[in-house]
C-alpha cells in the first residue's frame, strides 16, 4: 500500500498529535463532541474492523471520486485451487486477488497432454466452477461459530468463541470416551478423492477416538453392487480421455453432458472421429440428443435389456470364446443337486495342489478330464494374490453337462455356460419388447453392432444404478462387455462414473485419515436403517436377514452390541464436506427418529445448509479458495492442488486445523480432567485422549512429533506416501510445489489399481488380469457371473436376472414413478442455492412432467403442484416436460429443505430399503469376497422403485404464494414502513417462518 | 471480533488536543456512525450491555442533538436478554440461505439472510466484485484497510460505517479553527481542504452509504420482529439522507438526480435523496 504520509511538516505538530490521531480512530470521539453523560457507550466509536493504517493527520487530497482510479487497477495476486466436495470433475483454476479478495476464477488451461492423437485435456471445468467466488463473497458464509439457542432446527442461534466451541465439543467426546462410548462418535464425510486433507482432518480424529468413519459410496447409490460381485473390486474406470479410443460407446443411464461437462468432449470428439455413440435413457435426455442412435427401455428395464442383447450376442456365436474360457467362470461346474460350484475337495480322485481344496473349483477339458481351475481362492494367498496366473494350459469345454463322482455320491453338473444360457433364452425378442418397450430388431441390432467392432465401452451411469436390484442390473449390462471380450484393452470396458470410489493417491490418503489402521468403519445405509427405527416396519423375511447379516458380523453395527445385550444409541455427530441430512432416503425417519437420538450434531460447513440448520454447533471452514489440499478424479490421471488465494473469511478455518485445535482442546482437558487411557473393546490398542493431539499432528510412519500440524504438511504426506506420486525405486516424485506450477500426471499406480499408468496412453483398467493373467480378486480368480451363496440360491439370483422391483406403493394409488436424477447446475446440494445458477432455471424446486401426465392433471407449465405418496407430499413448480417420457416424473437431486414450503425435500417421498443379497459375506466362512469394507461392498442406499402422484395446487392454497416477501396467507400485512413490525406470526418471510416471526417485537 | 477497548493508556482527548481543535457538529456526526458500526456487531456480552442499561441510548440521542441535523434520535433500548438478542441478529443478519420468493415467474431470491449487512446486496446495478474494489480504493486512499485477524468484505455495514466516520473525523480535525466543516475553507497543514472532504464524504454517501441505509432499511422494513434493528436502520437511512442533504447544500451539489456519483436506483427502484 502506498505510504501517503506526509513527513514535511512533522515540526508543525504539537503534543496534541498523538490524541488527534487517537480521535481519528474514534478512541473518546464522542466525548469530544463536548458532551458529557455518555455513559459507557462513548467506548464504542473506537474503529474495529477498519484499520487506519497511514498517518490520519496525513495529507488526503480529494477532489473526485475518480482521484480513486489514477492507479492502473489490475490483480495482486493469483493461487491455483479447484473445487470440491463432492464434484468429480476435479478441474484447476486459477483464482484472481485484490486487496485480499477474491475477483474471479479462470480454467487453468495448462494440463499437460500425455498423447497428442487425443483431444487436450484443456480447459476443464464448467459453469459451477466459473461461480464458486459467489460462495467466496456470498452474504451467507458462516464466518464464526454458532451454537443454537433454541430447539434444533428452530433457527435461533449465538455466536460463540472458537474456545467455546471447542470447550463444549471436548467435554462431550471426553464424557462419549469415558463411558467407553466411543464407538458412538460417528463421521460423516463423503469422497476423499477431491480433497483428501479435509476428508483427513475429521476421520484421523475420530480414529484417533475409536470413533465410527461412514461409508459414503453405498450410501448414495454410487456403487455398483455387480461390480465388487462380478469382478471382485469396488468399481474401476478408464478416465475420459479413454473415450476417444472406443469404436463404440453406449451411454447407459449416464448423463454425460449434464453431469460430466468437463468430459463430455471426449464423447463428442469420438463421435467426430467415427465412433458410434448409442443414447439407453428412459428420457430423450440431453446427452440422447448428440448420439447417433436412442433406445429408450421402460424404467427400470434395464436388466432385461441388457439380457435381450446378451442372449442374440450368445446365440449368434458373436462372443468371445477364448476370453470367456480363460477371463470367467463360464467353464466351471455347478452341481444340479445344490446349486453350488462344484469344488475339488468334492471330487474323488481329483489331484489338487492347494491349502483349501474346498475353496477350488472345477473345470472339464476338451478330453472329458475334470481339471482344477487355476486361480481360485482355495490357491490363493487371500484375495489379491498375483503370485498365480489364470492362464490355461487345457481348452475347457464350455458346454460340458455331465455326472461327477464326488463325496456325496454321483452328482450331475452343467457349467455356468449352460446355466446362463438356459437364463439368457428366456428374454426372446419379444419378451425383451415387452419388458422394455424397445423394439425387437432395434436391442439385437445394436447388440450385434457392439459385439462386431473391435473396441465397444459401456459409460454406465446412475440412471440405471438406484433401483432396488441395481446389482443385477449391473451384472447384465456387465455382462455384455464380458461376453464381447471388451475388457483390459483401450477404448473398452465398462465405466461407472458416479460418485467418486476412489482416490489415486491412496496409501498417503489412508495413513492420514486413519493412523491407527484399526478403523471402525459402518455401512452407512445400515446404520441410518437401524438407528432411523426402520427396521420396526420392514418386511419380516427382509428384517430378519437385515438381523442375520449383523448377528454374524458380515455388516458392522455400530455401536455394537454390548455384553449385556444392550446397544447404546449413537451419540456425537460430526458433519463435515457433506449434507447427510438433507440428502438421507428416508429423511423422515431420521429425522423423527435418529435425529433425537444424538446428544450433539457438529456440523463443519462454509455456508448453512440443511444438515447446519439442524445441527447444534456450526464451525465456519474455508472454502475452496482459502486452504491447501489436493485434488484427484478418476475421471483423469492428473493431481493439481488447492492453495489459499486468499485468507479464511472472518473466523473461518480450514477443516484440518478446526480438527487439530479441537484435539488440543480434547487433549487439554483430558489431561485436567485426569482421563486415563481407555481399552479398545475391538482392536488392540489404547484410546488415549491425553495423547490425542500429539498422535494428531504426529507422523505415524516417520514418526516425527508435530509434523502434520499444518494443512500443507498434511497434502505433502499424502504425495510422499502415496506410490502414485513417490513410486518405489525411482528418483521420481511429484511435491506440492510441482503441481501448484502446474497439473502433473500420476506417475504409477499402487497395488490398489489393476492397470499400469502408461506414457502416451490414458488409462485403461483390467490389464492386470485380461493382459497379465493375474487372477481376478472373487471367489473363483475369474469373472464371476454365478454367486453360490446360500442367500443368492435362495432368491434365484445366482446368475443375472430381470426381476420386478419391489412394491413400495401401489400403482392404482400412485400411478407415477418417480426419479430423482443429477442436475446440470448444482453439485448435489452445493450451488442449489447459488443465484446465477438458479436464474439458469427455474430457481426453485420444480419437477418434470410428461405433457400427457400433466394434461390428465390439469397441470399447466408453472403450475404449483403437490407431489405426494403414503410417505409425505412436497409442493414443487411443474415443468412440462416432452422428451420425458409418460408415467414418471422427475425431481431433480439435490434442493435443500429450506428451499420446500415445509421444509421437507425431494428425498421426503424416498423410503430406506436395502436390498439383502447387498449384506453379505462371501464366501460366507471367509469372506474374500465380498465382505463389508466401507465404500466397496455394502448396502446401497436406493431410491428408484418409489411411486408417487402428482395434483395441482389451487393458487390460493399454494404455500408458495405465501413467500411473497412479508406477507402470509393467513395474517394481516403491515401497510406502514415506518411502523414496528411487532406482531409474532402476523408475518412470514418466504416460505419459512423465521425466528424473528417466532420472536416477535421486544416489547419496546 | 475485537471487543470495544473501554479503557485506553496515553492522553485522554482533553489533555492531549486542545479545546476547540475541532468541529464538533462533524465528530458528532462521526460518532454517531461510529455507534451504529458498533450496534450492527454481534450483541456480545459488551454490546448487549450497552443496549440493555440504555447508554447506547443516551449516547446516540446527544450526538444525534449535536450533530447539526434535523433527525430523531432512534429507540435502542432493548428488553431481549443477549441470547435472544443475539438469535434475532443471526436470524436477520447472519443465517442465510435461499428461498423461493414466487413460485411462478420465476423471481429468485438471494442467498443470504433477510437483511444483507453487504451494501452488494442492494446493487442490482453493479456487481459485487465492482462495490467491494470502489470501496477498497476508497479505504486505501484516505490510509485505511481492512483490519484485525479475520478477513472480512469490504462491503460490510460496519466497515462502510467506521469509515463514515472516520471521514467525519477528518473532517472535524481538519482545521485549527474548528470550522472545518461550518463552512470556512480554511484547512490545517497537511490535511484535506475541509471541502474536498465534504465532497469525499458526499461522495462516498452517494456512491455506498446511502444505498446500503436505504437497502437495509427496507429489509428489515418486510421483516417481522427487527426490534432495535428496525428502529436503528429506520434512523440510520433518516440520518444519512440528512447528512447528504446538508453536505450537498454546502457543496452547492444539487439533488441527489444531479449529481454525478448518487446512485438513483437503489433496492426499491426508487430514486433517492
Amino acid at each position: 500500500m502506498t505510504d501517503t504520509t506526509d513527513t514535511s511538516n512533522e515540526s508543525t505538530r504539537d503534543a496534541s498529535g498523538t490524541a488527534r490521531r487517537d480521535f481519528l480512530k474514534g478512541v473518546g470521539a464522542a466525548a469530544a463532541v463536548g458532551a458529557t453523560g455518555l455513559g459507557s457507550a462513548q467506548d464504542l466509536t473506537e474503529m474495529n474492523t477498519l484499520e487506519v493504517v497511514d498517518d490520519p493527520i496525513g495529507n488526503y487530497p480529494y477532489r473526485d471520486w475518480e482521484d480513486l482510479y489514477r492507479e492502473e487497477w489490475d490483480w495482486d495476486g493469483k493461487a491455483r485451487s479447484t473445487h470440491s466436495v463432492n464434484c468429480t470433475g476435479s478441474c484447476s483454476w486459477q483464482v484472481y486477488t485484490r486487496n485480499g479478495q477474491v475477483w474471479r476464477e479462470e480454467q487453468a488451461g495448462d494440463y499437460p497432454r500425455f498423447d497428442e492423437s487425443l483431444p487436450d485435456p484443456n480447459p476443464r471445468g464448467c459453469q459451477k466452477g466459473a461461480c464458486f467466488t459467489d460462495y467466496v463473497n456470498a452474504d451467507q458464509r458462516v464466518t464464526h461459530p454458532l451454537r443454537r439457542t433454541g430447539e434444533r432446527g428452530e433457527g435461533k442461534w449465538e455466536r460463540i468463541s472458537w474456545d467455546e466451541a471447542l470447550t463444549e465439543i471436548a467435554e462431550e467426546v471426553i464424557d462419549a470416551v469415558e463411558d467407553e462410548e466411543y464407538d458412538a462418535i460417528s463421521g460423516f464425510t463423503p469422497i476423499p478423492a477431491m480433497s483428501p486433507v479435509s476428508f483427513a482432518s475429521g476421520s484421523r480424529l475420530v480414529n484417533l477416538l475409536g470413533g465410527v468413519s461412514h461409508s459414503f459410496y453405498d450410501w448414495y447409490s454410487d456403487l455398483p453392487p455387480g461390480q465388487p460381485i462380478t469382478w471382485g473390486t469396488q468399481t474401476e474406470n478408464a478416465e475420459s480421455a479413454d473415450w476417444y479410443n472406443a469404436d463404440y460407446i453406449i451411454a447407459w443411464g449416464s448423463n454425460i453432458n449434464v453431469t460430466r461437462i468437463p468430459d463430455a468432449k471426449y464423447f463428442l470428439e469420438a463421435g467426430y472421429d467415427g465412433a458410434k455413440r448409442v443414447g439407453i435413457f428412459t428420457d430423450y435426455s440431453q446427452t440422447a440428443i448428440h448420439c447417433d442412435e436412442w433406445i429408450g427401455p421402460d424404467p427400470g428395464s434395464d436388466t432385461a435389456l441388457a439380457l435381450g442383447m446378451a442372449r442374440t450376442i450368445v446365440d449368434e456365436g458373436l462372443y468371445d470364446e477364448e476370453h470367456l474360457k480363460e477371463q470367467t467362470d463360464m467353464p466351471l461346474l455347478v452341481r444340479e443337486d445344490t446349486g453350488k460350484f462344484l469344488r475339488a475337495s468334492e471330487v474323488s480322485g481329483l489331484d489338487v495342489d492347494a491349502d483349501r481344496p474346498e475353496k477350488v473349483f472345477v473345470m472339464q477339458d476338451a478330453d472329458g478330464g475334470l481339471r482344477t481351475a487355476p486361480g481360485s481362492l482355495g490357491e490363493r494367498d487371500g484375495q489379491h494374490d498375483h503370485s498365480l496366473s489364470i492362464e490355461l494350459d487345457f481348452d475347457p469345454d464350455l458346454d460340458a453337462e455331465r455326472t461327477v463322482q464326488t463325496t456325496d455320491g454321483a452328482v450331475e453338473t452343467r457349467t455356468v455356460w449352460q446355466n446362463l444360457r438356459d437364463e439368457l433364452s428366456e428374454y426372446t425378442p419379444e419378451v425383451v419388447n415387452e419388458i422394455t418397450g424397445v423394439g425387437r430388431q432395434t436391442h439385437q441390432k445394436i447388440a450385434r453392432e457392439f459385439a462386431e467392432v473391435d473396441r465397444a465401452k459401456i459409460i454406465h451411469g446412475k440412471g440405471v444404478n438406484d433401483w432396488y436390484h441395481n446389482d443385477l442390473g449391473n451384472r447384465a449390462i456387465q455382462l455384455l462387455v464380458t461376453l464381447t471380450g471388451n475388457l483390459g484393452r483401450q477404448g473398452t470396458g465398462l465405466d461407472h462414473y458416479v460418485g467418486q470410489e476412489k482416490i489415486w493417491t491412496f496409501k498417503g490418503w489412508k495413513n492420514l485419515s486413519f493412523p491407527t489402521g484399526s478403523v471402525r468403519g459402518v455401512p452407512t445405509t445400515l446404520w441410518t436403517y437401524y438407528h432411523a427405527g426402520i427396521m420396526e416396519n420392514t418386511d419380516p423375511e427382509t428384517a430378519a436377514k437385515i438381523q442375520e447379516s449383523i448377528d454374524k458380523g458380515w455388516m458392522p453395527l455400530y455401536p455394537s452390541e454390548r455384553d449385556d445385550g444392550s446397544r447404546p444409541d449413537p451419540r456425537l455427530m460430526f458433519v463435515w464436506r457433506g449434507n447427510y441430512f438433507n440428502q438421507a432416503k428416508g429423511n423422515i425417519a431420521v429425522e423423527e427418529e435418529l435425529w433425537p437420538k444424538l446428544d450433539l450434531v457438529v456440523d463443519i460447513n462454509f455456508r448453512m445448509d440443511s444438515t447446519a440448520l439442524n445441527s447444534d454447533i456450526v464451525l465456519p471452514t474455508a472454502s475452496h479458495y482459502e486452504k491447501h489440499d489436493l485434488s484427484v478424479t478418476d475421471m483423469h490421471t492428473y493431481v493439481h492442488p488447492f492453495t489459499p488465494a486468499v485468507e479464511p473469511l472472518g473466523e473461518s478455518k480450514t477443516d484440518w486445523q478446526i480438527f487439530r485445535e479441537l484435539a488440543a482442546k480434547i487433549q487439554e482437558l483430558a489431561e485436567e480432567r485426569g482421563v486415563e487411557p481407555v481399552e479398545d473393546r475391538k482392536f488392540d490398542r489404547e484410546i488415549d485422549l491425553q495423547s490425542v493431539h500429539d498422535d494428531y499432528t504426529r507422523d505415524w510412519i516417520d514418526n516425527e512429533p508435530g509434523a502434520l500440524a499444518e494443512d500443507k504438511a498434511a497434502a505433502e504426506f499424502i504425495l510422499e506416501n502415496s506410490e502414485e506420486s513417490n513410486p518405489e525405486g525411482t528418483d521420481e516424485q511429484l511435491t506440492f510445489d510441482d503441481i501448484e506450477e502446474q497439473p502433473r500426471r500420476l506417475l504409477e499406480t499402487g497395488d490398489h489399481w489393476s492397470s499400469d499408468i502408461e506414457e502416451g496412453e490414458a488409462y485403461s483398467p483390467w490389464k492386470d488380469y485380461v493382459q497379465d493373467k493375474n487372477p481376478w480378486p472373487t471367489f473363483t480368480g475369474r469373472q464371476q457371473y454365478y454367486i453360490d451363496h446360500d442367500w443368492f440360491l435362495e432368491l434365484d439370483e445366482q446368475l443375472p436376472t430381470h426381476k420386478e422391483g419391489p412394491v413400495l406403493q401401489e400403482k392404482s394409488e400412485y400411478p407415477l414413478s418417480y426419479n430423482t436424477p443429477h442436475s446440470r447446475w448444482s453439485i448435489h446440494s452445493t450451488w442449489r442455492d447459488d443465484s446465477k445458477m438458479l436464474r439458469l432455471q427455474r430457481g426453485e424446486p420444480t419437477v418434470y412432467l410428461n405433457p400427457e401426465d400433466a394434461a390428465e392433471r390439469g397441470i399447466e407449465d408453472g403450475d404449483t403442484v403437490r407431489v405426494y405418496n403414503d410417505l409425505d407430499s412436497v409442493e414443487v413448480q411443474a415443468k412440462i416436460y416432452p422428451s420425458g417420457e409418460p408415467g414418471t416424473v422427475r425431481h431433480f437431486f439435490s434442493w435443500e429443505r429450506f428451499q420446500y414450503p415445509d421444509r421437507n425435500n425431494f428425498n421426503s417421498l424416498v423410503p430406506m430399503y436395502m436390498k439383502p443379497t447387498q449384506l453379505v459375506q462371501y464366501p460366507e466362512d471367509t469372506g474374500e469376497h465380498l465382505h463389508f469394507f466401507p465404500n466397496y461392498w455394502g448396502p446401497t442406499g436406493v431410491n428408484s422403485d418409489v411411486r408417487i402422484e402428482v395434483e395441482p395446487v389451487e393458487e390460493e392454497a399454494a404455500s408458495l404464494d405465501a413467500g411473497l416477501l412479508g406477507v402470509s396467507a393467513t395474517g394481516s400485512e403491515s401497510t406502514d414502513s415506518g411502523s414496528e413490525s411487532t406482531d409474532s406470526g402476523s408475518r412470514t418471510r418466504g416460505a419459512l417462518g423465521r425466528v424473528s416471526d417466532l420472536l416477535g417485537g421486544d416489547g419496546s | 471480533m475485537s471487543e470495544p477497548i473501554a479503557e485506553r493508556d496515553g492522553p485522554g482527548f482533553d489533555e492531549g488536543l486542545r479545546a476547540g481543535a475541532i468541529d464538533e457538529e462533524a465528530a458528532a456526526r462521526g460518532s454517531v456512525y461510529a455507534l451504529a458500526a458498533a450496534a450492527f456487531a454481534e450483541p456480545s456480552g459488551g454490546v448487549h450491555e450497552r443496549f440493555a442499561d440504555g447508554s447506547l441510548d443516551e449516547a446516540m440521542a446527544t450526538l444525534v442533538d449535536r450533530s447539526g441535523l434535523d433527525v430523531d434520535p432512534p429507540d435502542l433500548t432493548v428488553e431481549d436478554d443477549r441470547e435472544t438478542l443475539a438469535a434475532r441478529y443471526n436470524d436477520l443478519f447472519v443465517v442465510g440461505y435461499s428461498e423461493v420468493i414466487d413460485g411462478t415467474d420465476g423471481t429468485v431470491e438471494n442467498q443470504g439472510p433477510p437483511a444483507s449487512l453487504y451494501e452488494s446486496t442492494y446493487r442490482s446495478d453493479v456487481s459485487w466484485n465492482d462495490v467491494n474494489l470502489d470501496l477498497a480504493r476508497a479505504y486505501e486512499h484516505f490510509g485505511c484497510e481492512v483490519g484485525g485477524d479475520e478477513r472480512r468484505h469490504h462491503d460490510h455495514a460496519r466497515l462502510e460505517l467506521e469509515f463514515a466516520g472516520y471521514l467525519c473525523r477528518l473532517a472535524a480535525a481538519g482545521d485549527g479553527d474548528g470550522v472545518a466543516d461550518g463552512g470556512s475553507d480554511g484547512g490545517s497543514a497537511g490535511a484535506a481542504e475541509p471541502s474536498d472532504l465534504r465532497r469525499a464524504r458526499l461522495d462516498f454517501h452517494d456512491r455506498h452509504l446511502s444505498v446500503l441505509a436505504s437497502g437495509l432499511r427496507t429489509a428489515l422494513d418486510e421483516e417481522p420482529g427487527t426490534s432495535v434493528y428496525g428502529r436503528l436502520a429506520r434512523f440510520l437511512d433518516a440520518f444519512v439522507a440528512a447528512d447528504v442533504d446538508d453536505l450537498a447544500d454546502r457543496l452547492d451539489a444539487g439533488a441527489g438526480g444531479d449529481r454525478e456519483h448518487a446512485v438513483t436506483d437503489g433496492p426499491d427502484g426508487g430514486e433517492r435523496s
